[in-house]
């Protein structure tokens, strides 16, 4: 029996920790640059709908699963899958809900440690009096690790996730969530109203904020219908969400049996909605179309949106004045660090739980293995940054990864389990009613969605699969040094595959081994 | 601001407003369930 005793010490710290676990960077970067990608305003239609078909019933799906394990003492997918499914081959499935958190934390807390970084050098004033070159050339080094600053808050970050892991869920996790989520509010607030009252030419400015929130919401209704419009949504809810990651199961693990589901499934996802929507929008699109206009925008957006956060905005704070400016810098950055560690927090629970149920591992030392783990598997991100192994970990782990594991767990509750039993462990215990609409949206609509979504990155993830686009590259070229540095970095993403592949089969070594302990005891 | 973009705009928000407020303030007004005396462990494995 597991010596896992762990609780939450409130509703509103479990609402603001699984909300938390939800906002991330891409709340405030990738959700304004996917709406101005796809119909602006009018992308606001299918994303609410996927939100609808899509993510709330995940997130019904996901708390209740947490909920049906932690009841046996599971507090982490393996053995929830195990209890729920028919097969033993449940089990190796649910190693993803571990396996995909210590993938994208690799990485993430890499991310992460950049927004502290940057915090630093807004409160010790690096970026004033840069160019916009100077503040390009200032992330330029910082990736490509020049200087103590990248390692010391990569080492940094590990150490605060760490330490609040260590401290459990009540004094650690829902502690960082009951101090992050609010200022997070608060800094996207202020920076909101900065933005959206900016003023042509005052500070440099050569549109008003309005024509950046103007160019994100006028809706181009004549591409929702296209597919490409609808998968760009689906994705964008499945990760804005954190459904099939396994955070949400092992953070769901530790309420008590009757406690709702229902009720704050949906405080929390229409949270994150809240901060995606309301805030997130309001940010970085207005203040770049303000000071950049909407030609160059759009040319910065098509990389996505990490170069706007890091490489543009210190840049365009530094012309409201070094007083607004630091507090900018520190309300963006401070804004994207409680974002990216409420999210690391919870990558860091399924593997807690597991370690912790399985070979009755003290708090303490299942935290710093979390962090060695996260260490050396982020390693490669880090060091390798330019040489793609970053992107590589982001798309295999953080992206098709997710996918996958949303479809099987969504076959597993709907149709192994059997939705019958599924719709009663939802509905046990609920606050309020849930229209029986959601029990055929969860049985039909909702895999159907994700089996769509899957078909429809299978020419992507098949070009990724062969380096398409590197041997394009590597054709194109004719420079024999360039060619050699592209066919490194082709062995390297391979390395990388290699290894996330080594620590999958690891993971599923663990459970096999925990199986075995689990058999021998109950004789 | 256009008009269209304006409508847009602030129909979203309100509607993710609404609904976040709505369903955060009907959380917080719940009253703390009692649980039962066997709720107030973990079922045994294989339970």
């Amino acid at each position: 029996m597991s010596s896992n005793k762990e609780s939450w010490g409130s509703r509103l710290g479990l609402v603001l920790a699984m909300a938390g676990n939800a906002v991330g960077f891409g709340n405030f970067l990738r959700f304004p640059v996917q709406a101005i990608q796809n119909g602006g305003g009018a992308f606001i239609v299918p994303y609410l709908v996927c939100f609808l078909l899509l993510g709330l019933p995940l997130l019904f799906v996901e708390w209740s699963m947490g909920r049906f394990g932690g009841q046996y003492g599971d507090h982490s997918t393996p053995f929830i899958f195990d209890r729920m499914g028919k097969s033993a081959i449940w089990k190796y499935i649910g190693v993803s809900g571990i396996f995909i958190n210590i993938g994208v934390a690799a990485y993430y807390c890499y991310l992460e440690s950049w927004t502290l970084g940057y915090l630093w050098y807004s409160v010790t004033g690096e970026f004033s009096g840069q160019t916009a070159d100077g503040v390009n050339a200032v992330f330029t080094n910082y990736v490509g690790l020049s200087g103590n600053i990248p390692w010391v808050f990569w080492i940094l970050c590990l150490a605060i996730n760490t330490w609040i892991l260590s401290r459990g869920l009540e004094g650690g996790v829902e502690v960082a969530a009951k101090v992050g989520m609010p200022l997070l509010i608060i800094f996207g607030i202020f920076l909101a109203i900065r933005a959206l009252t900016i003023t042509a030419g005052s500070d440099g400015a050569i549109n008003d904020g309005l024509v950046g929130a103007n160019f994100l919401w006028k809706p181009d209704f004549s591409t929702i219908w296209t597919p490409k419009v609808w998968l760009a949504a689906a994705g964008q809810i499945f990760f804005t969400l954190s459904v099939g990651w396994g955070m949400i199961h092992a953070y769901a693990a530790y309420i008590k049996p009757n406690d709702d589901v229902v009720l704050n499934s949906l405080s929390a996802g229409w949270t994150n909605e809240f901060v995606e929507v309301v805030l997130g929008a309001s940010i970085v699109i207005p203040i770049s179309v303000g000071y950049l206009g909407i030609d160059r925008v759009v040319e910065l957006t098509q990389s996505g949106g990490l170069g706007l956060g890091f490489r543009t905005m210190p840049y365009l704070f530094q012309q409201w004045g070094t007083v607004l400016a630091t507090l900018a810098g520190v309300a963006w950055f401070g804004l994207l660090f409680f974002a990216g560690i409420t999210s690391s927090l919870a990558m860091g629970t399924p593997w807690m739980g597991f370690m912790r149920d399985e070979f009755n591992w003290s708090r303490n030392k299942t935290a710093l293995s979390f962090a060695a783990i996260v260490f050396l598997l982020g390693l490669p991100t880090v060091v390798f940054y330019n040489q793609g192994v970053f992107d590589e970990f982001d798309y295999w782990v953080g992206t098709v990864g997710l996918v996958l594991a949303g479809l099987f767990e969504i076959i597993l509750f709907s149709w192994v389990f059997g939705i019958e039993k599924g719709w009663a462990e939802i509905i046990r215990g609920a606050d309020i009613r849930l229209p029986v609409f959601f029990k055929y949206v969860l049985k039909y609509v909702t895999p159907v969605i994700i089996i769509l979504v899957f078909i429809g990155s299978l020419p992507d993830i098949y070009d990724n699969l062969v380096h398409k686009t590197l041997y394009e590259k590597i054709a194109k070229a004719t420079n024999p040094t360039e060619i050699a540095t592209l066919q490194t970095q082709m062995s390297y993403l391979n390395w990388s595959r290699m290894l996330l592949l080594g620590v999958f089969l690891g993971i599923c070594y663990l459970v096999f081994l925990a199986n075995k302990k689990r058999l021998k005891q109950n004789g | 601001m256009e008009s269209s973009a304006l409508f847009m705009m602030i129909l979203s928000k309100g509607i993710i407003a609404g609904f976040t407020f709505y369903f955060f303030g009907k959380m917080l007004s719940m009253p703390i369930k009692k649980q039962t005396q066997e709720e107030e462990h973990n079922y045994p494995r294989g339970g």
